[in-house]
């Protein structure tokens, strides 16, 4: 849990409401993070990922109720991350086995497509005692001031739960790149062309076109 | 060598060697394409300008923006990272405690290669945060900050997500200093010619 104690890495957005906030804000909020709670990978299932908001100081808490994550004026809450994977050493192992074991019985190689099946087959299997790996990425959200950091490194996660925060609390997230900063603060094109003192005039030419 | 190897040569389709060079051209436009599009992407550019800027203006230890009354001064410490393109390089990363005020790295900024990542240490009042910036998407990074003051755990909480908050809006001060000059004429008249006549001193 970053917010508590750590590696201080965030990335910075504000909120922008899409609608007028809620009146029962607590309601609002509770009803936005259990419509995207955590739900536990299904071992016999398909997916190999899950992904959905915990309680910030219990990651196997999913009930999420007011009390959980409003802590003064913020709104505190983790998106819990569990993957499960079969080791492909493990994995092409006991394909090879099931090969050698064919071989002998029949007298020849299996057939691509029955080999593929047998993959699939021991993958299922082997899901069922693949170890589950689970993260968890703190978002804080200053309810004040809508200044929201999402505590995360990876770009891929950043991107994920700014989606799910966007469709869960029906908010725009405006980042803090120079490039959404000038785009907030309306300034004209013209003037934040690329300086060709500093960058060259080929280079900067080059990027005004594209740009 | 004969005058259509020789004209070959010329245009720059083959080697001494008289063997085709396409796939080295290929891989160097594939490079500067990229470096272009690092560039481009969140128009990276302005915060390598910011980050290129806020390198000059420190380097003199005054203080560089003023945040709620108090003054805030910066300065670029650890490991830098330049991108940009200057002939055939596009990135140079310097190792060192205050690298970025090295000759090395003032003279490849004078050959077109910015800031893309710095560390910066900021003084405000009392308060010293250190924090890895980078010039895409000015995210925060390994910061550092001051220690904490309260003792009871909620307080801590509190007081760390103050901090954390404080932090964002010292940068955004920075910022804020950098945009008000990166917008006006001051920018090419006075400020780049000035930044420029620093790199070569």
């Amino acid at each position: 849990m970053p917010i508590l104690s750590g590696a201080v890495t965030y990335s910075r957005f504000t909120a922008v409401h899409n609608k007028k906030k809620a009146k029962d804000l607590r309601r609002s909020l509770a009803n936005a993070l259990r419509g995207a709670a955590f739900e536990p990978l299904d071992r016999s299932g398909e997916d190999d990922r899950s992904v959905g908001w915990v309680e910030l100081e219990d990651s196997d808490a999913t009930e999420l109720a007011p009390g959980s994550f409003l802590f003064e004026s913020y709104l505190l809450v983790s998106w819990r991350v569990d993957t499960i994977r079969v080791p492909a050493s493990m994995l092409k192992s006991e394909l090879e086995a099931w090969c050698k074991a064919y071989e002998d019985k029949i007298g020849h190689p299996p057939k691509r497509a029955d080999k593929s099946a047998e993959k699939e087959l021991i993958l299922k299997r082997l899901r069922k005692r693949a170890f589950v790996a689970t993260q968890t990425y703190d978002l804080s959200w200053n309810l004040d001031t809508d200044a929201v950091q999402i505590w995360a490194s990876s770009k891929k996660i950043v991107e994920e739960m700014q989606i799910a925060i966007e469709e869960a609390f029906d908010v725009s997230l405006t980042p803090t790149s120079p490039g959404a900063r000038a785009d907030a603060a309306e300034i004209d094109g013209d003037t934040i062309r690329p300086t060709a003192a500093l960058f060259g005039d080929d280079v900067a030419n080059e990027v005004k076109s594209d740009g | 060598m004969a005058s259509s190897e020789e004209a070959a040569f010329l245009r720059g389709d083959v080697g001494v060697d008289g063997e085709a060079i396409e796939e080295a051209r290929d891989e160097a436009q594939i490079s500067r394409a990229k470096a272009i599009e690092g560039l481009t992407k969140n128009r990276a550019y302005l915060g390598r300008e910011f980050l290129t800027w806020l390198l000059w203006r420190s380097a003199s230890g005054d203080p560089i923006a003023n945040v709620d009354g108090e003054s805030v001064t910066t300065l670029l410490v650890g490991d830098v990272v330049l991108r940009g393109l200057a002939g055939e390089a596009t990135e140079l990363a310097v190792k060192g405690h205050t690298s970025a005020y090295a000759e090395i790295v003032r003279i490849a900024i004078d050959r077109g290669l910015l800031v893309h990542r710095a560390r910066l240490r900021i003084q405000h009042g009392e308060q010293v945060f250190e924090v890895t910036v980078d010039a895409e998407q000015l995210d925060f990074r390994s910061a550092n900050l001051p220690a904490l003051l309260r003792e009871e755990e909620d307080d801590r909480i509190t007081e760390r997500l103050w901090l954390t908050e404080r932090l964002g809006s010292l940068v955004d001060g920075l910022w804020e200093a950098f945009a008000k000059v990166r917008t006006t004429r001051r920018w090419q008249k006075t400020e780049v010619p000035a930044l420029k006549a620093w790199l070569l001193e």
